[in-house]
């Protein structure tokens, strides 16, 4: 008796009543902004939020096409005095319990980054909804113009941008990814320095591309039509932001913007001190073991550039070496791909010394963008390799002395890059094509 | 016996300790753990073997009076027996704290802790037996889901994250390794669980295959949490291994095996719940000299429950009590006195008077004649 009554109370249990949240109250996040605004002279903290539009109820109505919206995405801002704030203050204009589990991005401003990112950063740590592998990243102006720019290939921007980055260490290794964790790692970790990729954004450049034109031409008549058929059912819940015609919008708005994830952008502390471009990009992937394929042009025999090598697997290690002088890193890189681009047959693959002159020349140009990439960083006094970790992990008590003015330090620093790559093979075909 | 004492280091042990192991020790935590306070642990399971071969058909706080004397024994029993109920509030504590943190921040805690309680209890009612059995379920069940992850973690682990060794030098280690041994001691609740042996002679044995175990597989633990996300971020979070599985991502969808450790945590929490109410109604029941543990259990339920709200209302309390008093007040509770106690027994020559030779006789009846244990209380399988 008593265990069925146990048994009983225990089952009334199951429903979880206090933390309930049904699906339908949620406002489920795809990408978090968070800038830093002056309003009225008050410092402000403006947090945006890239929510998924969820479709409840029952199939759309009417006949016709049923015109996708461009993207499935809804941005609501809104600010406040801290990130938690703010955060909560989407309540004042939003009905539903925001959800944060699903965030794929962090878009932290610029103005925010300049400032200091270990709010944003500890906020997002401490909320247990947010996942450890969200990318975090940094856009050039402000995070609610990048949660509001458009995606071109994806249903959300959030999808495409965490994808892009996820993609990048694979395809061409010019970006340095972060992820939550690697923040709270980097801010952590003494003798690191975060890097993050940077968010730009840009009108393409294209004509016929969807994000200045709206959707195909013949979707939007189709679209127009069936709009105004349902003109007269439509109840007033209906957002009158996503709709079909959007070749009107288009008019009234010419500047949609879509974006791009084009460099890295670089911390000192918590501070953001500057960007690196896509060539250091590929140096720092390079020298922190990220990279794992891309592309390296080079000039053989000639004064441009006019051979290309793809490289499919790269790998490094980092050696501090300690003496009187100072501290050297020696960085050896190795990998392997192929020559994929020659220009009026300069190389002849046929002869060994052609292909050890191409080897060379190639491994000075991956010298070069390792070398670029550390010298950029230590004029900005910031050490996003965790050479600083390196020497704490291999000589603490060398560590010790230096540890605490290790930014100073850094500059300092020599790094000797070697690299080694070797052209496995020209692809599909041998020689270049000759003109004759 | 075995797998008790398993999830009691599951339960606990790695949920709150890694963090602030790995601010003590840095990088080392992981044999910190391994080596110092198993050194301990060792030190705790002679001294109850030794005490209950004295006694085998009876608890720690039924033989207290017949060592130390009647009016101090009784007192002593009376100490140990509020020592239990503490103990068992500030566990559904840490229960309740690492539910209501984790995973249902709108509950109130005090229904975190009733539930907990009512299920602890309940088991505690049905005797040692059913414990045994519970957890005889669960523990495997835990120790492969540990595994499991750990193994889902692995790929992430950073070996460099390990250095540098002993930074600076093996004060800090042996300081953590202090602190850490609150939790290794608990197989001092031997002392409470000994009569109910099925197989007594085999209790050093099974102890020491215990803290061999529980050696390797902490030790493990704390390495992967630390390989993984490096030694200052596992001493900022508060639960270091949520933040690790937290971080598991294979694939791109198998992600977000928080809920499964809270799960089995819960699991773990109720059969270390029950084992330390049922040794409070055992050491209630005997220093009151009542024939039936089970009519205490009630009261210490409840007792626990306002306790652990009172004493340990917010995690700062908790946090505060778990790291500086508890494993000072483990040291005395759980290795000085029982130690006290055996010289002093071995000093008075004080023995149970049919078991001081020949304990293995009476195995497995041996329990029943203790006059606390007619619950219908048969011994457990070890």
């Amino acid at each position: 008796m008593i265990a069925l009554a146990l048994a009983v109370l225990l089952l009334l249990n199951c429903a979880g009543c206090w933390d309930r949240r049904e699906l339908d109250a949620l406002n489920v996040a795809t990408m978090i902004g968070v800038d830093r605004i002056v309003k009225d002279g008050k410092p402000r903290v403006l947090v945006s939020i890239l929510s998924l539009k969820t479709v409840v109820g029952g199939a759309p109505s009417g006949g016709g096409s049923v015109v996708m919206p461009p993207s499935l995405g809804y941005v609501s801002s809104a600010e406040g005095e801290t990130i938690t704030d703010a955060a909560r203050n989407i309540a004042l204009r939003s009905p539903r319990l925001l959800y944060l589990g699903h965030a794929q991005a962090i878009v932290i401003g610029e103005r925010m980054a300049r400032e200091g990112i270990q709010d944003v950063i500890d906020y997002a740590d401490r909320n247990k909804e947010i996942r450890y592998r969200t990318e975090v990243v940094t856009c050039q102006g402000s995070a609610l113009e990048a949660l509001e720019s458009q995606p071109e290939y994806e249903s959300t921007s959030a999808m495409e941008l965490s994808k892009m980055i996820r993609n990048d260490p694979v395809r061409i290794s010019k970006v340095v990814p972060a992820n939550l964790f690697n923040m709270i790692y980097s801010l952590m970790t003494p003798g690191k320095d975060a890097a993050m990729p940077r968010m730009s954004l840009l009108a393409p450049p294209e004509r016929g591309s969807s994000i200045r034109k709206g959707p195909a031409s013949g979707e939007i008549t189709l679209g127009k039509q069936s709009q105004q058929d349902q003109a007269g059912q439509q109840t007033g819940a209906k957002d009158q932001d996503v709709n079909p015609l959007l070749g009107v919008e288009e008019a009234q708005h010419p500047e949609r913007k879509t974006f791009q994830v084009d460099g890295t952008a670089v911390f000192s502390g918590d501070k953001l001190v500057g960007w690196l471009n896509e060539k250091e990009g590929l140096g720092t992937m390079f020298i922190t073991r990220q990279a794992r394929g891309g592309e390296i042009p080079f000039a053989f025999k000639s004064p441009e550039p006019n051979a290309s090598y793809t490289f499919r697997s790269a790998s490094a290690s980092v050696k501090p070496v300690i003496s009187q002088d100072g501290i050297t890193f020696e960085v050896m890189i190795k990998g392997s791909g192929q020559l994929t681009e020659d220009k009026n047959s300069a190389i002849d693959l046929t002869k060994e010394s052609d292909t050890k002159a191409a080897e060379q020349l190639i491994n000075a140009e991956a010298q070069r963008a390792c070398q670029d990439a550390v010298t950029k960083c230590q004029s900005l006094h910031a050490d996003i390799f965790g050479f600083g970790d390196m020497i704490h992990k291999a000589d603490p008590v060398f560590w010790k002395q230096i540890g605490d003015r290790w930014r100073d330090y850094f500059p300092g620093v020599k790094v000797q890059v070697t690299a080694s790559f070797t052209i496995e093979n020209t692809g599909v075909t041998g020689e270049a094509i000759k003109t004759r | 016996m075995l797998f008790i004492f398993l999830i009691f280091e599951a339960a606990s042990g790695i949920l709150y300790t890694p963090a602030r192991v790995a601010a003590l020790a840095g990088p080392d935590s992981w044999f910190a753990l391994s080596l110092g306070d198993v050194f301990y642990g060792l030190l705790v399971l002679l001294v109850a073997v030794a005490l209950g071969k004295r006694f085998p058909t009876q608890v720690f706080t039924e033989y207290l009076p017949a060592i130390l004397g009647k009016v101090t024994g009784k007192l002593l029993a009376a100490a140990y027996a509020l020592m239990f109920i503490h103990f068992g509030s500030l566990l559904l504590n840490e229960g309740s704290t690492f539910i209501q943190l984790a995973l249902f921040s709108l509950t109130p805690p005090v229904v975190l802790d009733t539930l907990l309680a009512v299920v602890a209890i309940y088991g505690a009612y049905l005797g040692i037996e059913v414990i045994a059995r519970e957890n005889g379920m669960v523990a495997p069940a835990w120790i492969l889901m540990v595994l499991l992850l750990l193994a889902l973690a692995a790929k992430d682990i950073n070996f460099s994250n390990l250095r540098p060794v002993l930074e600076n030098g093996l004060l800090p280690v042996l300081r953590a390794s202090l602190f850490h041994s609150g939790w290794r001691g608990e197989v001092f609740f031997l002392l409470m669980l000994y009569p109910y042996l099925n197989q007594k002679h085999e209790a050093l044995k099974t102890g020491l295959l215990y803290l061999g175990t529980v050696m390797i597989l902490t030790g493990v633990v704390h390495a992967v949490v630390v390989g993984v996300l490096g030694a200052p971020v596992t001493a900022h979070r508060i639960f270091p291994f949520v933040g690790l599985v937290r971080y598991i991502s294979l694939g791109n969808f198998i992600e977000r095996l928080e809920i499964v450790v809270i799960v089995f945590l819960i699991a773990a929490f109720i059969v270390k719940l029950a084992v330390i109410y049922h040794s409070a109604g055992i050491a209630v029941a005997s220093t009151l000299g009542l024939k039936n543990y089970r009519v205490t259990l009630i009261p210490i339920a409840l007792t626990a429950i306002i306790l652990s709200r009172v004493l340990y209302g917010t995690y700062l309390k908790l946090s505060n009590y778990l790291f500086h008093p508890w494993p000072v007040e483990a040291l005395i509770v759980e290795l000085a006195i029982p130690a006290l106690i055996l010289l002093i027994a071995v000093i008075r020559k004080k023995a149970a008077p049919e078991a001081a030779g020949n304990a293995r006789k009476r195995v497995p009846g041996g329990a029943r004649s203790t006059p606390v244990l007619r619950g219908g209380d048969r011994p457990a399988n070890s």
